[in-house]
């Protein structure tokens, strides 16, 4: 497919050459001018960076349900500033100024009423997947299979754009099969720890994504469903989802329900 | 995906390993950033947005271009004026005017109420 910015005139051609720099850029060292050569675009999954999802806020404060953990940013769900709808275009950067204001304030608040008492407090070392491995740890660069894994499943098109409850299941169950090995075998050591995180991390996510894709029987803000595609006025909250060796979703009453556009 | 770092240009002052999102650099032996991962390298441009030197090179795809390619030849790139052009353009850098000053936002509803023109920007 084939675009052409045909439809800017001269002082929006410069005013969009200001406003978005990095757009240009990449056309300035192709050589291609956008406003009268065309160019070949494609699709590429953006994962949550304009999506609404993310952890969840239990308060005002950016708190979650893990004491002492504040949520901000691309990390803590926009749900509840743009609802269904992507948080992309300006949203996302007001939003993370903010909640990283507020959720600064209350981690600060939090640490001081502990009064000294934080530094002195016995730590225990928690994490699970990707570091402590539950069997025989696999080779130390085991992380990349498991990324590719991972890849596999969430960047084709017709597995979660085109999305159907039989792909999504299907997705899940190898996602679930991932998980289970990674589980018993990941561990990259010291060096590539993060990595091996990370790549835990984004299995994790990817079923958290999926459950709750099959839990919306609907089709919704960007939620979509091939096998769903009308909105279910019954279906209007949010769906929270959690877990690790097992997912599971609830559904979460809106508390401040907006009114029906006649 | 980053090309070229010239160990001509480098001052080894650690911004690029430091900015980069994804760890694509570590720091040489002599200073000069080592290209330790290049294959997660998103084409992001941060690192060459914030050379100080303009010593670091990004090409607008998103794979390795074959060795004997232009965008490795330091003097063909500064003698296009691509090195460096994404930092003059955002206005990075001592002595220019950042974009964010330049930059047009969208427009406010006019005092008569009558509706704005849409927004350029994304
Ligand atoms: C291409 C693109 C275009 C966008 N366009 C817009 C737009 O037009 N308007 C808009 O409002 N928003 C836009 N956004 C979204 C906006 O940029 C983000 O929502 C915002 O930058 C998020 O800020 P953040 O601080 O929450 O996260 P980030 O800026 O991602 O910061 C997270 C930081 O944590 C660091 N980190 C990660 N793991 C670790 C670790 N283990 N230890 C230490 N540090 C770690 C990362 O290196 C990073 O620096 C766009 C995003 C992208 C990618
Ligand atoms: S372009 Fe971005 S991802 Fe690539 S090396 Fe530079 S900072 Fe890192
Ligand atoms: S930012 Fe530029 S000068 Fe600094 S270490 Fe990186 S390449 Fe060298």
């Amino acid at each position: 497919m084939y675009c052409r910015l045909d439809r800017a005139d001269a002082a929006a051609r410069a005013a969009m050459r200001l406003a978005q720099p990095n757009f240009f850029l990449t056309f300035d060292r192709l050589g291609i001018d956008p406003f009268t050569q065309r160019f070949a675009i494609t699709l590429i999954a953006e994962g949550t960076v304009r999506g609404t999802g993310g952890i969840r806020l239990t308060g005002d404060d950016c708190a979650t349900t893990v004491p002492g953990l504040y949520a901000a940013g691309d990390a803590a769900t926009r749900e509840l500033i743009c609802g269904g709808f992507t948080g992309g275009g300006s949203h996302n950067a007001a939003w993370a100024i903010s909640s990283g204001g507020w959720a600064g304030q209350a981690a600060a608040r939090h640490a001081r009423s502990h009064s000294g008492g934080a530094r002195i407090r016995r730590t225990v070392p928690v994490g699970g997947a990707g570091l402590r491995p539950t069997g025989t740890p696999g080779p130390a660069d085991g992380f990349r299979e498991v990324v590719a894994a991972v890849q596999g499943e969430v960047l084709p098109y017709r597995k979660n754009y085109l999305r159907h409850g039989d792909g999504l299941a299907a997705s899940l169950r190898a996602l679930d099969d991932t998980w289970h090995r990674l589980r018993a075998t990941l561990y990259a050591g010291d060096g590539d720890a993060v990595r091996a995180r990370q790549a835990a991390a984004m299995v994790a996510h990817a079923r958290w994504m999926y459950t709750a894709a099959l839990a919306r029987t609907e089709t919704r803000g960007m939620a979509k469903r091939l096998d769903f595609p009308a909105q279910d006025p019954g279906q209007h909250h949010r769906i929270v989802t959690g877990g690790l060796d097992r997912v599971w979703t609830r559904p979460e009453p809106l508390t401040t329900a907006p009114r029906e556009v006649a | 995906m980053i090309e070229l770092v010239s160990a001509e240009r480098c001052i080894a002052c650690d911004k690029c390993v430091k900015v980069c999102p994804t760890n694509v650099f570590d720091r040489g032996p002599d200073g000069v950033p080592l290209l330790s991962r290049r294959e997660d390298c998103q084409t992001c441009f941060q690192c060459e947005a914030n050379c100080p030197v303009d010593a670091l090179f990004v090409a607008p795809v998103t794979h390795p271009l074959p060795d004997d390619r232009a965008v490795r030849d330091e003097r063909h790139l500064d003698r296009t004026g691509l090195l460096g052009s994404y930092r003059r353009h955002i206005g990075w850098g001592h002595g220019r005017t950042p974009g964010a000053l330049r930059a047009v936002g969208p427009r406010l509803p006019a005092p008569d109420g009558r509706p704005p023109a849409p927004p350029i920007t994304s």
